[in-house]
């Protein structure tokens, strides 16, 4: 038992990694998502958490557009107040 | 891992802010310097122990040579499973599965504290 577990390294490539270090990880996943979370892990199959995993952080990369959009236009129109503030928060 | 995400926060929070400060200066500032001095500033809050954050600072420094690293290396059996998480995680076309999955699960809690922080700023200087 104990060699089979030194066999399944978690750096390099090419070896074996056991099912229930993927399970680990897919149950660590699980609970980083908004919508599975509270769920019972026995419930909710691994496709279904990588397929949310793919949506929710789809969601995270348009939000960070979004947000970008609105704070580059907030720049654009920015008076020196603005950018006095953007200072004085570097200042501390 | 609390005290690691609130590190990671704030050392975002710094170099958005530092960046976003410098895009002020220019002239012109767009939305898409925003988005990628976002994206940068958290690679580099995060530095070189994740192989996500390598990949984002590694597209910055050489576009064309990490191409031809995604070219060789992409014959992985998984590849066409996974194929959307691969892409959409910086880097994550090169990993093995079990990597993929353990880099997945910390490029999501950058990302929430990323949007998180630049929620505040943006609450912050729309007052």
């Amino acid at each position: 038992m104990s060699s089979r577990r030194s066999r399944s390294s978690r750096h390099s490539g090419g070896s074996r990694i056991s099912e229930d270090q993927i399970n680990d990880l897919v149950n660590k996943l699980q609970q980083l998502l908004p919508e599975l979370r509270n769920r019972s892990s026995d419930k909710v199959s691994a496709s279904r958490v990588l397929q949310d995993t793919c949506n929710y952080i789809k969601s995270l990369h348009r939000e960070v557009d979004d947000l970008s959009d609105r704070l580059s236009e907030l720049l654009e129109s920015s008076d020196t107040t603005q950018a006095a503030l953007i200072r004085s928060l570097l200042m501390q | 891992m609390t005290t690691r995400s609130s590190i990671i926060r704030t050392r975002f929070a710094y170099r958005f802010l530092h960046s976003l400060g410098k895009l002020n200066q220019q002239a012109k500032t767009n939305s898409r310097r925003v988005k990628h001095a976002a994206y940068t500033s958290m690679a580099s809050a995060v530095g070189s122990k994740r192989a996500w954050s390598r990949a984002v600072l590694s597209k910055i420094r050489n576009r064309s040579l990490n191409r031809n690293l995604l070219k060789k290396k992409r014959r992985s059996s998984e590849e066409s499973r996974f194929g959307e998480l691969r892409k959409l995680v910086p880097g994550g076309e090169v990993m093995n599965f079990y990597n993929l999955l353990d880099e997945t699960a910390d490029y999501i809690n950058c990302l929430t504290s990323q949007v998180q922080v630049m929620k505040n700023i943006l609450n912050l200087l729309s007052t």
